[in-house]
């Protein structure tokens, strides 16, 4: 296993060479927070309950969906749509490594980097801005998030890898198309800058089922105890189903892919 | 046992025709033609220790087809391929370590980092003990004179520098078989010789069997004392490059250039030298080796020219002959 | 020569047809899925501060609508501009006997974003016809006028973080550098609080986007914001053009 503790070391240092890239990444993200802060805290100035949410509990989502988005995605993970649209994975394939162990390597390399840097801006943040915290209040409610936390974010790198397999059959402009789609589908469904609660319960119902609001939404949720016991388990059942069918679907399209990749080679 | 046994290989693609615009598009989403490219159409050889190999022919001939199907990137249509034992689209981590694939045209090192890193990701990922590790390094850094550069980040070296650690990396695990795809392409000219020098040298000092592709015939001639020659996936010729050259490539290429236009008529006193391209202040003929000194001297004498080059048959001459069958006497 | 900028341009583009109408089209239903986001917000709240629904419709409908209409003047252009100090091939673009300025910043237009201007622009229009109609005279025109001046402020204050590709080097991503700070005028400005308020309606007057424009219908026209609107967009352009020659300057002693 040195070898991916090699990949990781590598993959954290070429990121480092790109630290510009990285500050403004981290720029991007805060500003896109407090744009949301703004926003929500304007809103509660009129209203005291919103879609079950004081302003405390809706500050308190948006803190946590913020780590949650360092944890559980991840930038690193569409290289693999590059390298796939223009040859690079021979690299790989031709050598005694594992692509998705090599992959999992670099995504946590990118996601730790991120994290410490989350772990200053928000002290900050807090601090200036003088948000209120909210968090598990049982040990039971910490494991539990954490462990859901950790499933998430496996749940996103073979989503992640699933659209960038895409490029196998759309080599061109890196298989953009359904990355496109999928993002977009990430904006307005994982409770990334509202929570989900804000749609009415048919629609939110209908959410639930999706794997989406798995990524950031019902985390956030269970970190925030906003679920009853009933409601947590049968989330994490969904969840779980969908990380199953991502892993099932990701052996088959790699396996497909690398078919097709063998026939025309790049 | 031959190092590497092909046997019949076949390797097809079908593409399919686009039209152009608009309605092309959408109709190729319905309906498609296909067609058959014949990227290597039937072809056997078999390779033993040791040996340094030339491939050459055209571009779009087949000969990075066949190293990719030999490294395992690609599968065969049809026909059996084996390499030190082992069927290479298997993939088998045991074959993988034992042989390394170069491609003159792409990177396996890391672009911002320096190629030290590179080289080190490639220890761990062959399990090289520590020791050999050093001792291989040292021993190929001297062999290229990369002591300075293998700290420098790879987007700030030279293509040459680039392709040189390319080569390092590519032999810190002592591989048994190596794969070189156009090793030199892009390359001025002191380099070239010097990375045909290094493969000539590693060749000799480790037995390792090598496989090089090029179009370019100065490659093979420098190092290779076996060719085969491949065109439209076809093998034309395989055995010394001695044989080719007498038989074959016994005309050289004399390109001269005149200060006043002249006509075909003023040549036709020469006998021994066929024109290739005419134009009125410059001409290309091509002359049997063993006159054209004699030839050379001769025009030199005889006409105003103002520039006069010799050069070997390019291999696009050589394999066009060989195909028409035509003997260049 | 405008125009034939944009001939050249619209001939390539076409080139990239099912590229070019697949990105307007997702680009079309991200647009709308935040327009319909805010219609559930609704559901909850009548107001947002001083903003009922049409009117942060209206907002976001214009804040888009400006978005599109600047990349398809200028997101090829800011996106070249590393490439072209850093290749060399700057030189070329000087010797022409056209400003430098406005050969860099206009020379490609971007079709792909065009149809998604398009689209907003009928939806602000349906906006209005519905909901703000009718309007005082003169209002449009100075809403419109108000979305010029932003037009320009936006350009000069982004064009002038381009410039530090002149002395930080290669950057990829520079373009991209101003983006974030722009983005925050998708909200509401008058929300953001004491500080920021004042700062980004008259210091870097990012208000101009969205915002101003849009107060004149709900707020009626200002014609002191109209005033220095206009104050504001010369100064922005001035400044800009100013650093752009000092970074010329720059450029050309650096590389001799």
């Amino acid at each position: 296993m040195k070898k991916y503790w090699q990949i990781f070391r590598i993959s954290w240092q070429n990121t480092l060479v790109y630290r510009l890239n990285l500050v403004m990444w981290r720029v991007r993200l805060i500003i896109d927070f407090l744009t949301i802060y703004w926003f929500w805290w304007a809103v509660f100035t009129q209203y005291q309950l919103i879609g079950g949410y004081s302003q405390v509990t809706m500050l308190a989502y948006l803190l946590v969906a913020s780590f949650l988005r360092s944890l559980v995605f991840s930038n690193s993970s569409y290289s693999a749509c590059v390298e796939i649209a223009n040859g690079d994975l021979n690299n790989y394939l031709v050598r005694p490594i594992n692509y998705f162990y090599n992959w999992l390597a670099r995504d946590w390399a990118d996601k730790i980097l991120n994290l410490l840097f989350f772990s200053v801006e928000v002290v900050l943040l807090v601090l200036i801005l003088k948000l209120p915290l909210l968090w598990p209040i049982s040990l039971g409610q910490w494991l539990w998030f954490i462990l859901i936390a950790l499933v998430a974010a496996l749940m996103y790198f073979f989503f992640s890898f699933l659209v960038s397999a895409f490029s196998f059959w759309y080599p061109e402009h890196d298989g953009w198309p359904l990355r496109f789609v999928m993002l977009m589908f990430l904006d307005f469904l994982s409770g990334m800058a509202f929570p989900l609660d804000i749609f009415p319960p048919a629609l939110l119902q209908l959410f639930k089922l999706l794997p989406f609001s798995y990524f950031i939404f019902y985390p956030a949720q269970v970190w925030l105890g906003r679920l009853s016991f009933a409601e947590t388990i049968t989330g994490f059942i969904i969840m779980l189903s969908w990380l199953g069918l991502f892993m099932l679907l990701t052996k088959l399209v790699w396996r497909k892919g690398l078919k097709i990749y063998g026939a025309y080679g790049r | 046992m031959a190092v590497i046994e092909v046997a019949n290989l076949k390797k097809y693609y079908q593409v399919w025709q686009k039209e152009p615009g608009l309605t092309g598009s959408i109709k190729s989403l319905f309906k498609r033609k296909y067609e058959d490219v014949k990227a290597v159409d039937d072809v056997s050889f078999s390779i033993g220790e040791g040996e340094l190999v030339g491939f050459i022919g055209p571009n779009g001939a087949g000969k990075t087809t066949t190293l990719k199907v030999l490294s395992g990137l690609l599968y065969p249509t049809a026909g059996q391929v084996s390499v030190l034992g082992y069927t290479p689209f298997d993939r088998k981590p045991q074959f993988q370590k034992q042989f390394s694939l170069v491609m003159g045209q792409k990177n396996q090192l890391w672009w911002d980092l320096p190629a030290l890193d590179s080289f080190l990701l490639n220890k761990e990922i062959y399990e090289v003990p520590q020791a050999q590790f050093d001792q291989t390094l040292d021993d190929l850094v001297s062999m290229l004179d990369l002591k300075k550069v293998i700290k420098i980040q790879v987007r700030k070296l030279s293509l040459g520098q680039r392709m040189k650690c390319e080569l390092v990396a590519a032999l810190l695990h002592q591989p048994k078989v190596l794969f070189l795809d156009e090793p030199t392409i892009g390359l001025d000219v002191v380099m070239q010789q010097k990375i045909r020098e290094f493969i000539r040298g590693y060749n000799q000092k480790y037995q390792a069997t090598i496989i090089l592709t090029s179009h370019y015939m100065d490659d093979v001639k420098e190092l290779c004392d076996r060719v085969i020659i491949i065109d439209k996936g076809k093998i034309f010729f395989d055995g010394k490059l001695d044989e080719i050259i007498k038989k074959y490539a016994d005309r050289k290429t004399l390109e001269v250039v005149f200060d006043r236009p002249m006509s075909k008529k003023d040549f036709s006193g020469i006998r021994a030298a066929k024109i290739k391209t005419f134009m009125p202040t410059r001409t290309v003929f091509t002359v049997k080796r063993a006159k054209v000194n004699a030839i050379a001297a001769e025009l030199l004498k005889s006409f105003p020219v103002v520039d006069l080059n010799i050069t070997e048959s390019s291999i696009e001459d050589i394999i066009r002959e060989v195909f028409t069958g035509r003997d260049l006497s | 020569m405008y125009r034939s900028f944009v001939g050249n341009c619209l001939i390539r583009e076409m080139e990239f047809r099912w590229h070019f109408i697949l990105y307007s089209l997702i680009n079309l239903i991200w647009m709308v899925l935040a327009l319909v986001t805010f219609v559930f917000i609704y559901g909850h709240v009548s107001l947002i501060g001083s903003w009922t629904l049409p009117q942060m419709l209206l907002l976001t409908a214009t804040f888009y609508f400006f978005d599109r209409v600047f990349d398809t003047l200028f997101e090829i252009n800011f996106s070249r501009l590393n490439h072209l100090v850093n290749q060399g091939d700057l030189d070329l673009v000087l010797t022409k006997p056209v400003s430098g300025q406005f050969l860099v910043s206009l020379r490609y237009f971007s079709f792909a974003s065009l149809f998604g201007a398009i689209s907003m622009l009928g939806l602000i229009i349906w906006l209005i016809a519905r909901y703000f109609w009718p309007l005082a005279p003169g209002e449009l025109l100075i809403y419109a006028l108000l979305l010029c001046f932003g037009l320009v402020i936006i350009y000069s204050w982004w064009f002038s973080t381009l410039l530090l590709v002149f002395w930080l080097g290669n950057i990829d991503n520079i373009n991209q550098l101003f983006r974030p700070i722009y983005e925050v005028v998708r909200i509401p400005i008058d929300i953001t609080g004491p500080i920021l308020k004042p700062l980004l309606t008259f210091v870097i007057p990012l208000a101009f986007v969205a915002t101003v424009p849009v107060q004149v219908f709900t707020r009626g026209a200002n014609y002191y914001m109209l005033l220095y609107g206009l104050v504001a967009a010369a100064a922005s352009l001035w400044l800009s053009h100013r650093l752009w020659r000092f970074a010329l300057r720059h450029y050309t002693s650096a590389s001799s």
